[in-house]
C-alpha cells in the first residue's frame, strides 16, 4: 500500500529555493533513509511534510495515504498520521510533559471521535512507554523539554511517536547528539514502531543509526533534489567516500537524467 | 502557509447577563447629601458619617492620578449613581430564605453557591470548605456559614453589619491601612463605600474554612465602591478569596474598591483574587474601570501577607496590592497574572515597603498581552534605613501575543538600607512559532496550544491559588484568550 | 518655577518655539517623573545663572573632520532635542552663545577630544558620515557649573566609540548625549562618572536604522554627600536592532545614587534584542540607591530583559578571600574594585580606574584603607 507520494516538490523559504523538484514514494511498512550533506534540504523536507508554516510550496504535490496534504494544518496532518521527530525539540516552560502528552493524545482521539483515556489509564500507558525508553518517570512532571539533556529530548520524541501511533514517522536527525546507549534505545523504539507495519522516513547525516534501523531504500539528497537512490549499501558507500563524489558525478550528469527516487 | 482560519469570534463573556430585579437607585451625581444619604441608609453612627464627609471634602480637592500607563476619557463623576440596592433587601441583609429568588438564581448562574446545604452536598467531605459573602451592587445579600464560623470565633459579615455589631473593631482598623485621603479613588471610596466584607480572626485561631466574597455589579450607570477589612489577630490565619463579574454594557462602569488587611504578630493573611469584571467588547466598547486600592499592613513581628491575583477582566485595571512590612521579620508576597486582550489596559503591580528588620518580600508577576491591549507592571520596593537585612526578589515576565499589543515594566527600587538585598529581573518573550509548531505537529489545535503555553507561563502564580480557584483561573485564561491567536 | 522670559529670542539655528515648549515641558508629568530623584528646579536655577561658552568644543581637528558654527550655516542641521522629554536641553541651547557642527567625513587617525568647559557649553551636533569610523573622548575633568548637549548623528554603516569620564567632585553638572543611529551603524558607549555636588547625566540612544546597535557600559562611584543620577534611554525603532547596557554603581556615605534605564521597543521594530543590567553596591548605612529599569514594548517579535540589584559585598566572597589570608578591609577593597572593573571599559578605562581607586577612600573608608599611594592619581 502506497503511504507517501512526493512528486516534483519545489519549496522555498524566505524567497530562497530549498527543494527543487524532489520526488519520492514509499509504501507502508518500509524504512527509507534520506542522507545528504548539510544544507541539502533534509530538514526542509521534514518540515514541509509536517506543514510548518514557514515553508512555501511553489510546485509539486505531496499525497499521504491517498489524500493530498496541501492545505492541511499541521494538527490535521498529525491527525492523519504524520509524525515528525524534531532535530531540536523546543522547550515549553511551565507546561509539564504529562499535560502536553495528554493534550496531544486527547486531540488525536477527539479527531477520530474517540473518548479520551481516563487519567489513570493514560498515566499507566505513558509510564510503561517511559520505562521502555529508559526515561525516569520524574521527567513526566518536568516542563516539556525543559532542562532535558540532548538524549532525553530525543527519547521524549520517540515516546511521543509510540504514544500517538501515527502511520509515518519522519525522524529529523534524531541520531544527532546521542551516545551509543541512547542511540540503541532510540533505534529500538523506532524498530518497534516499524514492526507494527508503519513507515519510517529517516533523515540523517550519518550512517550510524542505519546500523540499528535497517533501511529498505537509501536516497541521497543534494541541492534540493534526490540525486541517487539505492539499497542499504549506498549508505555504506557514502560513509566511506563522503558526499563529494556524488557532486563530481553529478556535474557531468544532464538534468534530464536525474534520478526521481524509487518508484516501486 | 497552511494557517487555519482562527479569527473566530471570542467566546461571549459568560457572566454578562443582567438580573431583572427592582432596585432602589440614587439618581446620578455626588455631593455631600449623597454621602449623608448612604450613611443614613445604613443607619451609621455619627463618627462614621463624619469620617465619610471628611473623605468627601478631601476628594473634592483632589485630581485623578495621571501617571499610569492607561488612556481613557475623563470620568464624569456626576454621571454615576453612588447607591443601588435591590428593593427586596430594604432593611439590610436577611436570612437566605427571604432573599429574592431572582438574586439567588444570579449567583447560581455564576456558579456561586449560596445554599449551605447544597454546598455540603456538593463536596464529599463532611466539613464545608468555603464561606461566601455575596455583594450585589451596593449591598451584601447573603453570607453563608456565619454560625459555623462564629463557633470558631471568626467574624465574617458585611461591613455594614460589623459597624453595628463590632463598632470598636471597625473604628479601630477602618482607614488605618488605607487612610481616607490616600489617593483620589480611595478617598472617593471612603466617602461613598456601600458594602463589602469584614473579617476578624481572633488570637491563635486558624480560620476553619476559606472565606470568599463575590462581587456583582448589576445596575446600569452605577459605581461599585466596596470596602473590605480583614484583621488577623496574633497568631491567626485566614485565607480569603474574591471574585467579581458584571453584565455586558456599552458604557464604562466604575469600580473603586478599597481593601485593608491587618496582620498582627505571627498572623498570616492570604488574599486571592480572580478578577473577571466585564472587559468590554472586541472593539473596546464598554467594560469596567477597575480602580482599586488594596493594601496590607504586617504590623506584627513574623506576620505574613500574601496577595495572589489573576486579572483577566476590566477595560482598565489600576491596582497595586501592597504590603507595609512594619513588623520585624514580616513577609510580603505578591503573585500576579494579568492578561489583557482586545483593547484592555492594565497598569498593575505592587508596593513592598520594608520598615522592619529582616523583612522579606517576593514579587512574581506574569503579564500576558494580546490583541491591541496594553499591559504594564508597576512596582515599588522601598527599604527604609531601619530595615536591616531586608530582602526582596522580583521576577516580572511578559508574554506578547501579536504585534499590536504592548508590554511594559516600570519597577521602582528605592533603597536606604545598607544591609538590604534587592533583586529585580524582567524578561519578555512571545509564544514562539517553534513551540506552537511542536504542539500542532502533535495534533493539538493552535488555540489549545496557546492556552496551554500561557497556562504554563503562569504556573508559578497559579500554584499559589487555592485549588478551586486555580482551576477556574486556568479556564478563565483560556476564555480570555479566545480570538487572540490567528 | 523660574522666570524664563529673560532668555530672549533663541538663535537662528534653534526652533523659534524652543523656550515655549521647554516651559510647557518643565511643568509636565514626564519631567516630574524623570526628575524624581534630582531637583529640576535647582538644576534649572543653576543653569540660568551660569555663563555661556562660545569656544568650539574641539581644539585638535584631524583630517576628514570639519568644525563649523551653526550660525554660519545657511541651512543648519536640525538640532533634534526632544524637548518634551528634555526641557533642559531647550533651555541650555537657548542660553548658549553658539552651536557647533562637527562633521566627520572620513575616519580620523586620532581620537576627537571634546572639551566640556565650566559654564553652558554650546550645543554640538556630531555628524558621522556613511561608513566612517571615529573615536570620541570626553575626559571632562573640570568642575563648577557645567552643562552640555551633544547630538550624535551616525549615518549608515558608521562606527562610533564614545568614551566619557566625569570625575570632578566639585562639579554641578547636567548633560545630555543624544545619539541617532542609521542602518547598521554601531555605537560603543563608555560612560563613567563619579559622584559630585550635583551630577545628572542623560543619555538617549535611538536605534533608527535596520541592524543598528549600541553597546553601553558605565561605572559609577558615589562618596559621602555626593549625588549621581543617570538616565539612560535606548529606543529600538528599526528592525533587527541590538543593544546591551551594563552599569555598576558603588555608593558610600550619606550619598544619593540614582539610575533610570529605559528600553523602548517601537511598533514594527521586530527582531529587537535588548538587555539592560544595573547593579549597585551600598557600602554605607546612609547611602540611598534608587534604580528603575523600565521596559516599554510595542511589538511581540523581541527579546528583551533587564535586571537591577541593590546589595552589599557578598559575604561568601568576602569569607573566601579572608580564608585565603587577606585581611577583611583588603578583601573588601578587592571585591569593590572587581565589581567596578566589570564595567570599566573603553579608551579611558585606566584613567577612570585610577580615579576610582583614589576615591574608594571617600566612599568606603574600610574598603579603601589599603590604597596603594602611587596609583591613586587621576
Amino acid at each position: 500500500m502506497r503511504l507517501l507520494d512526493i512528486d516534483d516538490l519545489h519549496v522555498r523559504v524566505d524567497d530562497k529555493p530549498i527543494l527543487n523538484g524532489l520526488s519520492l514514494s514509499m509504501n507502508a511498512g518500509e524504512v527509507h533513509a534520506i542522507m545528504g550533506p548539510n544544507g541539502s534540504g533534509k530538514s526542509t523536507l521534514a518540515n514541509v511534510l509536517a506543514g510548518h508554516p514557514g515553508y512555501e510550496i511553489i510546485g509539486g504535490s505531496i499525497r499521504f495515504a491517498g489524500a493530498d496534504l496541501d492545505g492541511l494544518a499541521p494538527e490535521e496532518r498529525a491527525h492523519a498520521g504524520v509524525f515528525m521527530a524534531f532535530q531540536h525539540p523546543v522547550e515549553i516552560p511551565g507546561v509539564t510533559n504529562m499535560e502536553f502528552l495528554k493534550a496531544a493524545n486527547d486531540s488525536r482521539l477527539a479527531a477520530r471521535n474517540l473518548e479520551p483515556l481516563s487519567a489513570l489509564e493514560f498515566m499507566k500507558k505513558v509510564r510503561n512507554l517511559a520505562q521502555s525508553l529508559d526515561l525516569d518517570s520524574e521527567f513526566l512532571k518536568r516542563g516539556v523539554n525543559e532542562g532535558f539533556s540532548g538524549g532525553e529530548r530525543k527519547r521524549n520524541e520517540i515516546l511521543q511517536l509510540l504514544l500517538l501511533e501515527p502511520k509515518l514517522a519522519v525522524l529529523d536527525e534524531t541520531d544527532s547528539g546521542l551516545d551509543i546507549d541512547a542511540l540503541r534505545t532510540v533505534a529500538d523504539g523506532v524498530n518497534r514502531f516499524h514492526a507494527d507495519g508503519n513507515g519510517v522516513l529517516l533523515i540523517t547525516h550519518y550512517q550510524r543509526l542505519l546500523n540499528h534501523v535497517v533501511p529498505d531504500h537509501v536516497h541521497v539528497l543534494a541541492d534540493g533534489r534526490i540525486v541517487e537512490s539505492g539499497d542499504g549499501s549506498l549508505a555504506h558507500a557514502l560513509e566511506e567516500r563522503g558526499y563529494a563524489w556524488l557532486r563530481e558525478d553529478r556535474e557531468d550528469t544532464p538534468p534530464a537524467r536525474r534520478s526521481s527516487g524509487m518508484r516501486n | 502557509m497552511s494557517e487555519s482560519p482562527l479569527d473566530i469570534i471570542g467566546q461571549e463573556y459568560s457572566a454578562g447577563f443582567v438580573t431583572d430585579v427592582e432596585s432602589e437607585t440614587l439618581p446620578p451625581g455626588l455631593d455631600e447629601s449623597v454621602v449623608r444619604f448612604i450613611s443614613e441608609k445604613k443607619r451609621e453612627p455619627g463618627w462614621l458619617t463624619d469620617w465619610r464627609l471628611s473623605a468627601f471634602a478631601g476628594w473634592a480637592r483632589m485630581t485623578p492620578p495621571e501617571w499610569a500607563h492607561v488612556n481613557f476619557p475623563p470620568i464624569d463623576f456626576d454621571a454615576i449613581s453612588y447607591y443601588s440596592a435591590p428593593k427586596s433587601l430594604e432593611g439590610g441583609p436577611q436570612s437566605l430564605d427571604e432573599v429574592d429568588p431572582e438574586l439567588l438564581r444570579t449567583y447560581e448562574k455564576l456558579g456561586i453557591p449560596l445554599h449551605e446545604q447544597e454546598m455540603l452536598a456538593g463536596v464529599s467531605r463532611a466539613e464545608p470548605r468555603v464561606a461566601v459573602d455575596a455583594v450585589f451592587d451596593s449591598v451584601s445579600i447573603a453570607t453563608t456559614f456565619k454560625d459555623k464560623l462564629r463557633e470558631a470565633g471568626v467574624i465574617f459579615c458585611p461591613i455594614s453589619e460589623a459597624v453595628h455589631t463590632h463598632p470598636e473593631l471597625v473604628k479601630r482598623y477602618l482607614g488605618s491601612v488605607v487612610p481616607r485621603g490616600d489617593n483620589f479613588y480611595a478617598a472617593l471610596n471612603s466617602a461613598v463605600f456601600s458594602d463589602g466584607s469584614f473579617v476578624y480572626v481572633p488570637k491563635g485561631v486558624r480560620c476553619p474554612m476559606e472565606l470568599s466574597t463575590y462581587f456583582r455589579i448589576n445596575e446600569q450607570n452605577t459605581g461599585q465602591f466596596e470596602r473590605t477589612l480583614i484583621v488577623a489577630d496574633e497568631g491567626a490565619y485566614v485565607s480569603y478569596l474574591e471574585g467579581c463579574t458584571a453584565p455586558m454594557r456599552d458604557d464604562n462602569q466604575l469600580h473603586a474598591a478599597v481593601v485593608e488587611l491587618v496582620a498582627l504578630d505571627d498572623a498570616e493573611i492570604k488574599y486571592s483574587t480572580v478578577q473577571n469584571w466585564y472587559p468590554g467588547d472586541a472593539d473596546g466598547k464598554g467594560g469596567i474601570y477597575n480602580f482599586v486600592t488594596k493594601r496590607g499592613a504586617c504590623r506584627g513581628a513574623h506576620s505574613k501577607i500574601s496577595w495572589t491575583q489573576v486579572e483577566t477582566g476590566s477595560a482598565i485595571t489600576w491596582k497595586y496590592p501592597s504590603v507595609v512590612l512594619r513588623g520585624d521579620h514580616s513577609v510580603g508576597e505578591f503573585y500576579s497574572v494579568a492578561l489583557t486582550n482586545n483593547f484592555q489596559q492594565a497598569d498593575t503591580g505592587t508596593k513592598m515597603i520594608h520598615l522592619g528588620r529582616g523583612t522579606k518580600s517576593t514579587i512574581i508577576s506574569k503579564g500576558i498581552s494580546a490583541g491591541r491591549s496594553q499591559n504594564s507592571y508597576r512596582g515599588l520596593v522601598r527599604t527604609s534605613p531601619a530595615a536591616g537585612d531586608a530582602r526582596n526578589y522580583t521576577q516580572c515576565d511578559s508574554l506578547l501575543i501579536g504585534e499590536r499589543c504592548g508590554a511594559h515594566t516600570f519597577p521602582y527600587i528605592e533603597n536606604k538600607s545598607a544591609s538590604a538585598v534587592v533583586e529585580h529581573e524582567a524578561t519578555t518573550s512571545k509564544v514562539s512559532e517553534d513551540q506552537l509548531f511542536l504542539c500542532r505537529q502533535r495534533g493539538i489545535d493552535p488555540e489549545k496550544a496557546v492556552s496551554m503555553i500561557v497556562n504554563g507561563f503562569c504556573k508559578d502564580v497559579f500554584r499559589q491559588l487555592p485549588m478551586e480557584f486555580a482551576v477556574e483561573a486556568g479556564k478563565l485564561l483560556e476564555v480570555s484568550l479566545e480570538g487572540a491567536v490567528g | 518655577m523660574i522666570d524664563l522670559d529673560t532668555l530672549g529670542n533663541p538663535p537662528n539655528w534653534l526652533a523659534a518655539d524652543t523656550i515655549e515648549r521647554s516651559r510647557a515641558a518643565l511643568e509636565g508629568g514626564l519631567a516630574r517623573e524623570t526628575w524624581k530623584y534630582s531637583s529640576l528646579t535647582k538644576t534649572l536655577r543653576m543653569l540660568i545663572g551660569a555663563p555661556g561658552v562660545s569656544r568650539a568644543p574641539l581644539a585638535d581637528v584631524p583630517e576628514g573632520v570639519s568644525v563649523t558654527r551653526l550660525s554660519a550655516l545657511a541651512t543648519p542641521p536640525a538640532l533634534t532635542l526632544d524637548i518634551e522629554r528634555y526641557p533642559l536641553a531647550g533651555i541650555t541651547a537657548s542660553l548658549a552663545a553658539e552651536g557647533w557642527l562637527i562633521d566627520v567625513k572620513g575616519s580620523p587617525d586620532r581620537p576627537l577630544v571634546l572639551d566640556c568647559e565650566t559654564g553652558i557649553n554650546a550645543p554640538t551636533i556630531l555628524r558621522v558620515h556613511r561608513g566612517c569610523r571615529v573615536d570620541i573622548r570626553e575626559p571632562g575633568a573640570r568642575g563648577g557649573v557645567r552643562a552640555s548637549v551633544r547630538v550624535l548623528q551616525a549615518d549608515a554603516g558608521s562606527t562610533v566609540c564614545w568614551a566619557q569620564a566625569e570625575l570632578a567632585d566639585d562639579a554641578e553638572q547636567w548633560w545630555l548625549l543624544k545619539a541617532q543611529l542609521k542602518d547598521n551603524a554601531s555605537l560603543e558607549l563608555h560612560q563613567h562618572a563619579a559622584g559630585a555636588r550635583f551630577r545628572r547625566l542623560d543619555t538617549h540612544v535611538t536605534l533608527q536604522g535596520t541592524g543598528s546597535n549600541c553597546l553601553a557600559t558605565g561605572a559609577g562611584i558615589v562618596g559621602p554627600g555626593e549625588h549621581l543620577d543617570r538616565q539612560q534611554v535606548v529606543e529600538h525603532a528599526g528592525r533587527n536592532t541590538f543593544s546591551r547596557t551594563k552599569l555598576h554603581n558603588l555608593a558610600g556615605g550619606r550619598s544619593r545614587c540614582s539610575f533610570n534605564g529605559r528600553i523602548h521597543i517601537h511598533p514594527g521594530a521586530s527582531g529587537a534584542d535588548a538587555d539592560l543590567s544595573n547593579k549597585n553596591l551600598a557600602l554605607d548605612i546612609e547611602a540611598e540607591i534608587n534604580t528603575k529599569p523600565e521596559l516599554e514594548i510595542y511589538t511581540d517579535d523581541v527579546r528583551c530583559a533587564h535586571g537591577a540589584t541593590v546589595g552589599q559585598i557578598d559575604p561568601n566572597a568576602l569569607f573566601y578571600l579572608q580564608s585565603r589570608g587577606l585581611p577583611e578591609h583588603r578583601a573588601r577593597r578587592i571585591l569593590c574594585i572587581g565589581f567596578l572593573t566589570e564595567c570599566i571599559r573603553g579608551p579611558l578605562a585606566d584613567k577612570v580606574l585610577n580615579a576610582f581607586l583614589a576615591r574608594l577612600d571617600g566612599a568606603a573608608p574600610s574598603a579603601a584603607a589599603e590604597l596603594p599611594g602611587g596609583s591613586a592619581q587621576s
